[in-house]
């Protein structure tokens, strides 16, 4: 056969891997983008895992059957983030898309309470709302570049205010009257907590009880995530862009900080048991576990088949639980061991980017072993010694060691160019 | 019998030989030399982006539509494939030992080769400064 059609056929199974792997088999999966993942430990669901869905929608699966106990569609695009409401039985939503937190009955999957990140008026919406950033804003003295980042309906990067977590905080843990919802508002560079037993009808600037960072002010916050109210009333804050993870008192005040300058991206901190942060390092593909009052020491690193993490849990039963929303799984580790012990879903990048390596090194082993025969009559230091023995060899050699590295290779392309294109890329809504 | 002697020929047909003559001259430089150049181009650049990357965020620096792609890694691999391109062709051109087209054309044979081993360089110093 031709050596033009054996090329031809190489191309087409490479790009049939990609189709497969890119638009059939995400259809197949029961996690398309997990941006959180949390183990259930009351309610009707216990024992289950909370999934937030990113591309598609809150799942509760069972994590021994791989099957998906309850979901919901609503909304269809893009939630950020879930939390299971006290008692188990309602569910809180983060939604990007749609810039509002919204609480679900898991029975009738009808909304008990929501919250809009959008101004509004009282005649619009019928929860506590009629929100105004710039009433607001005005209160706390915003200077005018704060205020036009609020006032941009339509920002270039991603979405208006990129809303990436929510946590329900009990008054009665931190001596308050009422309950509340803690929100991370990323491109705001703004942590609020709004009053969740707030009257409906109440206008509901006056309803963001606390706040942390001020919009544009990347000295304070920068593109913050996962911020956690702890029950000391202490917060941990993952300032992302500024690649450091911060812990601030009740008086806003930081206790301690971690930056590292190796940190790419940190996107989730949880307090252990024992003291020590569970961080997730993401375009570093790994979690590390940093033991504070050591004064930052590492103690635990957990990267194996991690591509681009989103958050980690340690759970009641040892497990590292790990989301990975944009490789469509979720990677459970065992926390003494570090071992891989469970993946659920399918790593839709790297797989298909680690087949095309292999079928590139396979094709080209088998053309080197041919031209190699060809050269009969020739000792092998001369044929090694021939431009179209070594080059091939070399190419091999990059295929097998791209494999080794695949994550590190695409984490790389994604830290410093295509990340920049998913953030700037058209967003529904 | 006829003796082809440069003196029988006019200065137009002296000029078409000469050029003719370079025509047909055989380059000097192997396809395997210009791989070689190639090679520490790639090598050489892959190191180059990551730190440019990592210290200069280029994309932070200029504020066009899709910015951090055109001013950031896209900018650099642009920077890369010009030189992948270029430089070998320019080195030995200016040595005598090859025309552009010709260098141009073995150039482009290894191309994949190159740009597999640039973002393995990249992702390798990306991956040892974690």
């Amino acid at each position: 056969m031709k050596k033009g059609y054996v090329k031809g056929i190489v191309f087409g199974i490479v790009l049939l891997n990609w189709v497969i792997c890119l638009l059939v088999v995400p259809n197949l999966l029961i996690v398309q983008g997990p941006a959180g993942v949390d183990k259930i430990y009351e309610g009707p669901y216990a024992g289950n895992y909370l999934v937030t869905d990113g591309y598609g929608s809150i799942k509760i699966i069972n994590f021994t059957s791989n099957q998906i106990v309850w979901q919901t569609d609503e909304p269809k695009f893009f939630v950020h983030d879930s939390r299971m409401m006290p008692g188990g039985n309602s569910v809180l939503v983060g939604d990007s898309a749609a810039d509002r937190v919204f609480e679900m009955s898991l029975t009738t999957k009808e909304i008990l309470w929501e919250w809009r990140a959008k101004n509004s008026t009282k005649e619009q919406d019928s929860y506590c709302n009629y929100l105004n950033w710039t009433k607001f804003g005005l209160q706390q003295g915003w200077n005018e570049t704060a205020l036009s980042i609020v006032e941009n309906l339509r920002p270039t990067s991603g979405f208006y205010s990129h809303l990436n977590m929510v946590q329900f905080l009990k008054g009665s843990n931190y001596n308050r009257s009422y309950d509340s919802v803690l929100i991370s508002l990323r491109n705001f560079d703004l942590i609020i907590e709004v009053n969740y037993t707030a009257k409906i009808g109440e206008a509901a600037y006056m309803n963001i009880t606390w706040h942390y960072g001020t919009p544009g002010n990347h000295s304070i916050l920068f593109h913050p995530h996962s911020p956690k109210r702890w029950l000391n009333g202490h917060m941990t804050i993952c300032d992302s862009e500024n690649a450091r993870v911060i812990e601030i008192d009740e008086q806003d005040q930081i206790v301690w900080e971690y930056r590292d300058k190796a940190l790419r991206w940190v996107r989730d901190c949880e307090l252990l048991p024992n003291g020590n942060y569970l961080i997730t390092d993401a375009d570093n593909n790994r979690i590390i576990e940093v033991n504070m009052s050591a004064g930052g020491q590492i103690v635990r690193i957990f990267s194996s088949l991690l591509f681009n993490p989103y958050s980690a849990e340690l759970t009641d039963d040892n497990k590292v639980v790990v989301s990975i929303d944009l490789g469509a799984s979720i990677v459970v580790f065992d926390y003494e061991t570090g071992a891989v012990i469970q993946i659920i879903g399918f790593n839709i990048i790297v797989v298909p980017a680690m087949i095309t390596f292999l079928i590139v090194a396979i094709y080209q082993t088998t053309d080197l072993i041919y031209s190699w025969k060809k050269m009969k009559g020739t000792s092998s230091k001369q044929r090694i010694l021939t431009h179209s023995i070594y080059s091939k060899l070399i190419l091999v050699i990059i295929s097998v060691l791209t494999i080794l590295i695949l994550n590190y290779v695409l984490i790389f392309l994604w830290h410093y160019g295509l990340w920049h294109l998913f953030e700037t890329m058209p967003r529904p809504g | 019998m006829i003796s082809i002697e440069p003196e029988n020929f006019t200065q137009k047909e002296m000029d078409l030989k000469v050029r003719m003559e370079k025509k047909e001259k055989p380059d000097k430089i192997s396809e395997a030399k210009i791989y070689w150049v190639q090679i520490m181009i790639s090598v050489l650049l892959g190191i180059t982006t990551y730190y440019v990357l990592e210290h200069t965020r280029p994309s932070d620096v200029f504020d066009l539509p899709l910015g951090g792609f055109f001013t950031g890694l896209g900018l650099m691999a642009a920077i890369y494939v010009l030189s992948l391109l270029t430089l070998p062709i320019l080195i030995y051109h200016f040595k005598g030992k090859t025309r552009y087209y010709t260098g141009f054309r073995k150039a482009l044979k290894s191309l994949g080769t190159q740009i597999a081993l640039y973002f393995l360089v990249c992702g390798f110093v990306f991956m040892i400064n974690i």
